[in-house]
């Protein structure tokens, strides 16, 4: 019984585990609030954190969030310069939000345990 | 965003298709197209390009792969134990069916297999040498003069200590009559080698007592058998035996035996006489050398100079080399002198063809008698198919059962193979066994019998794929037709290979009655050609005389007749038109030559023994024709080597002193005592004639014992190869003819079955017993006239091209084809009478009842 319980918590601590490629996406998805399909998410990434991505990654990395429930998608409306293919806008959910949150908490309480000391070393 | 955009290159968004899951495809489709579109206003057509190509690189990750990998859900240990036990119930339940399909399978496998385990066994000659791809014996190319693998005795050591290349180098010469080896009373004539020491590091033949070390002077290493004839129960080493009467040997090791696959065959082995001065005149002996590992043979006559130059040192400029492998003495054509025996590549291609023939046919015999019982099969197939099975699944009994029945056929064709090496000396299994390795043979064995399961159920299980279930189970007529269209289409395929075998058969039957009667332009049939020894030579004037005083004994000649292996250049002569030098063969003869072998003068006369011959010569017809003159006599050639001409003073008629498979080369016959000797005998006396010259040999050679041949059998041993080809051959053909035979009957047994009741019907209204015979057999004897109709090109063609191997063949005859067609049309007619007989013959009623 008691391996299981850690099983689970184990488990639990896994899910809520954020990558930092994972948080990046994420975090562009939710500031391109309405807009955000493949190709505007990876000019995002690329002006504001100046960084190449391949279309590739992104993928990999959006689908994967979609299928863990922190995102989710629709297709949309077409223009000729895609060929006809429809864009497929994502969205924050709920419990992506929660992620990020929990995320920046962590963050947080990580930032005020740190010494000062430490940060004016620099 | 600009107006004019040229699209994209196809390629990368075709791969992204392929291999991209669909769900996920159409937006990457256009999230590529869009970023294109954007790159390439931003830095140009090529710029997007290679990108465009990167990114659909970088998309191929396992995420996003769309995986075709089939799935199997059936349970196919439950099938396949299902379809054993059906194939066994059929099996036990047709035995006569069942039996007639294996054994055709067994005779095509006995057939084929011993086939490619004989080309096995004639292809793994020499190759049990671990430096095989080293070894090399030097041909000498002397411009001018002739080409020879007989070389001067320097060149081994030579070679060896002039050309870092050259890791080992050994002389090799061969006693091809032998030598007289002596030990206490028991002597007799053993074939031996001469040898250097070095031989024994080059090539892998195994001490089984001593070693090669200080291997010199009067030492003699001999072969286990050899060893315990001479020496039996006892240890031969320290032992002395005597060569020739004169020379006394130590023995100093004992070899193994030579395996059966080694071209080199020798009873005892002596050692070369070290060379103390370099003569490089003397020619008697083979140079092998073995090469570094790293250097490639081609380039190390090519590139290197050196060689040239070396010859150029020892003030031979014109010569060269080539270097034959190891694996090549066997099948060379030019290793006459140095190893008793000799493959022939043509028979290997004749076989192998043969054998393969034999294979194809009895898979059709199988093919066409396993889709004649899809007929009866047809309600179970298509049930099958509408029940789901794919194409696969209803072919995986025909796997199955094919399997099985090669199996047992396996099993046949060892007992076949096993039976037939009773009655047969060619073909022994555990020689085979012996010289191959034993995975060879299994690998043959393997690759046949499994090639024969592919084979066998390719056919079957395309046929099925080509039938749809619904017409399967409503028994339509239209497939019924196309599947039977398909067997006659074997049938007649299989007909045509065995007429063409037939044909083949008897045209080869012929090549070799016409070799055993042509007119060879000397008499073979009763002439004597006794072989004299170097220590005889002496003796032989007296032993002329004495066989000269016997009445029946016609003439005594004595000449080189047999031994007319190497080729002389001759660069000088009367007339001459051209630079080119022309090869021809040189023979000794003495005067009573043509006489005793009663060989034709054109032209001129022959030698007459009375005036001085060096300065004339005899040539063949060839040779006149070679040389460009009409009318020989009195014109002048210059022999290599000799300082004044030799005058032509006759010219003989074209002799064959090889076989037929040779063309007559010109021949310059020069007078001189060296050879064999030749006795014609008065017809009818042989036997006490051949006493006598025995006695008379004894007489004047005591201490050696004769050694004759009669011309005629000397004649049947050079196409003995052709003659048991023959033999072989003949078993083919009939094993072609049953299995069609088998196949027939099957088809009409097939056939009757289906006719029984139009064949009812037909009697019943008063069809007479021919009407019947002639329903049932009509199609069968069109399907023979059909195939001979294909197989006469098909044979003529193949047969013209393989008779080329022979210089003087014979000539094809409508006879052979019409014997060829109408043997397989009455095998077909009595096997098909037999059956049609009983359906003829049955009563109408038992066919009728049945509603």
């Amino acid at each position: 019984m008691l391996f299981l319980q850690y099983y689970k918590t184990v488990l639990k601590m896994r899910k809520s585990h954020l990558g930092e490629f994972e948080e990046v996406v994420l975090l562009t998805v939710g500031i391109l609030h309405g807009n955000a399909y493949g190709v505007s998410i990876r000019e995002e990434i690329e002006k504001r954190l100046n960084r190449s991505v391949s279309i590739g990654s992104l993928q990999v990395t959006l689908r994967r969030m979609e299928r863990k429930g922190y995102l989710t998608s629709a297709h949309g409306e077409t223009n000729p310069l895609r060929g006809g293919r429809p864009k497929l806008y994502f969205e924050i959910t709920p419990y992506g939000k929660q992620l990020l949150e929990c995320s920046r908490e962590t963050r947080n309480s990580l930032w005020d345990a740190l010494p000062q000391l430490i940060l004016n070393l620099k | 965003m600009k107006k004019e955009q040229t699209p994209p290159p196809r390629f990368p968004f075709k791969l992204l298709k392929w291999f991209c899951k669909p769900e996920y495809h159409s937006d990457i489709e256009g999230d590529l197209l869009e970023t294109y579109y954007r790159r390439q206003a931003d830095w140009g057509r090529q710029a997007a390009n290679s990108f465009l190509y990167q990114e659909v690189l970088l998309l191929f990750r396992p995420e996003l792969i769309h995986y075709t990998l089939p799935n199997f859900p059936m349970n196919y240990q439950s099938l396949l134990h299902n379809h054993l036990k059906v194939t066994w119930r059929n099996l036990r339940r047709k035995k006569a069916a069942s039996l007639l399909e294996i054994a055709g399978l067994g005779l095509g496998l006995a057939c084929c297999l011993g086939v490619f385990l004989w080309v096995a066994s004639e292809l793994s000659f020499d190759e049990f040498h671990s430096k095989k791809d080293n070894i090399f014996m030097v041909e000498l190319l002397l411009d001018g003069w002739e080409e020879s693998v007989v070389t001067p005795a320097p060149l081994a050591s030579s070679l060896a200590s002039e050309f870092p290349e050259v890791i080992r180098a050994s002389r090799y010469s061969y006693f091809h009559d032998g030598m007289l080896m002596k030990v206490g009373d028991q002597q007799l004539f053993e074939k031996g080698a001469k040898v250097d020491s070095s031989f024994f590091s080059m090539f892998d033949f195994s001490f089984k007592e001593g070693n090669s070390i200080n291997f010199e002077g009067n030492k003699i290493i001999l072969t286990e058998s050899i060893a315990n004839k001479y020496f039996p129960n006892q240890n031969p080493i320290g032992e002395i035996l005597t060569l020739n009467q004169e020379e006394p040997h130590m023995v100093s090791a004992v070899l193994e035996d030579m395996p059966q696959n080694s071209s080199f065959q020798f009873d005892f082995v002596i050692p070369f006489e070290p060379i103390t001065e370099q003569k490089w005149g003397a020619w008697f002996c083979a140079t092998l050398i073995q090469l570094d590992e790293s250097v490639d043979p081609e380039q190390f006559l090519s590139s290197t100079n050196s060689l040239k130059i070396f010859y150029d040192t020892i003030n031979k400029p014109k010569w060269s080399s080539r270097l034959i492998a190891l694996s090549d003495f066997y099948f060379h054509n030019k290793m006459r002198p140095f190893f008793p025996q000799s493959g022939n590549m043509n028979l290997i291609w004749l076989f192998t063809i043969a054998g393969i023939v034999i294979l194809v046919l009895s898979c059709l015999n199988y093919v066409s008698l396993t889709t004649a019982r899809f007929v009866t099969h047809f309600r179970q197939i298509g049930l099958e198919k509408l029940l789901g099975a794919g194409y696969w699944q209803a072919s995986h009994k025909y796997f199955v059962e094919a399997f099985l029945h090669t199996s047992f056929a396996l099993i046949i064709a060892g007992l076949l193979l096993i039976f037939f090496q009773r009655y047969y000396d060619g073909f022994d299994l555990l020689n085979l066994t012996e010289t191959l390795h034993l995975n060879y043979i299994i690998w043959v064995i393997l690759g046949v019998s499994l090639s024969m399961v592919f084979f066998n159920t390719v056919l079957p299980a395309l046929t099925l794929k080509t039938i749809s279930p619904m017409a399967l189970l409503r028994n339509n007529k239209e497939h019924t037709l196309s599947s039977s269209s398909l067997r006659r289409g074997l049938v007649i395929l299989q007909f045509c290979v065995s007429i063409s075998m037939i044909i083949s058969l008897l045209i080869f039957q012929q090549q070799l009655t016409f070799i055993q009667e042509k007119e060879l332009g000397y008499s073979k049939d009763h002439v004597l050609s006794i072989q004299l020894n170097d220590q005889v030579t002496a003796s032989f004037p007296t032993f002329r005389n004495k066989l000269q005083q016997h009445s029946n004994i016609l003439n005594v000649s004595q000449s080189s007749f047999e031994y007319v292996y190497f080729d002389m250049k001759i660069s000088d002569w009367e007339g001459k038109s051209s630079e080119e030098p022309i090869t021809v063969r040189p023979m000794t003869a003495d005067e009573e030559f043509t006489k005793t072998l009663d060989i034709v003068m054109v032209e001129g006369r022959f030698y007459d023994g009375r005036l001085t011959e060096d300065e004339s010569l005899v040539i063949n017809q060839a040779a006149a024709r070679m040389l460009g003159w009409d009318e020989a006599i009195g014109k002048k050639v210059r022999l290599p080597g000799e300082e004044e001409d030799r005058t032509i003073i006759g010219v003989t008629k074209d002799f064959h002193y090889w076989g037929l498979t040779e063309a007559i080369d010109p021949l310059f016959i020069v007078y001189g005592s060296s050879g064999n000797v030749y006795v014609s005998i008065r017809e009818g006396t042989e036997n006490e004639t051949v006493a006598y010259i025995e006695k008379a040999y004894k007489e004047v050679n005591p201490s050696y014992p004769i050694d004759y041949i009669l011309l005629a059998d000397r004649y049947q041993n050079e196409h003995a190869a052709y003659y048991q080809a023959g033999k072989l051959f003949r078993i083919f053909g009939i094993v072609a003819v049953i299995i069609s035979c088998i196949s027939l009957l099957a088809m009409i047994n097939f056939t009757v079955e289906r006719k029984a009741k139009e064949v009812g019907i037909r009697k019943v209204h008063g069809a007479s017993f021919w009407n019947i015979i002639h329903l049932l057999q009509k199609g069968f004897i069109l399907y023979v006239l059909l195939a001979f109709a294909f197989s006469v090109p098909i044979t003529w063609l193949v047969m013209s091209h393989w008779l080329q191997i022979f210089a003087y063949k014979t000539a094809f005859s409508v006879n052979q084809f019409l014997l060829g067609g109408s043997v397989v049309l009455i095998a077909a007619i009595f096997t098909t009478l037999f059956h049609a007989t009983r359906a003829a013959l049955a009563n109408p009623i038992h066919a009728l009842r049945d509603e």
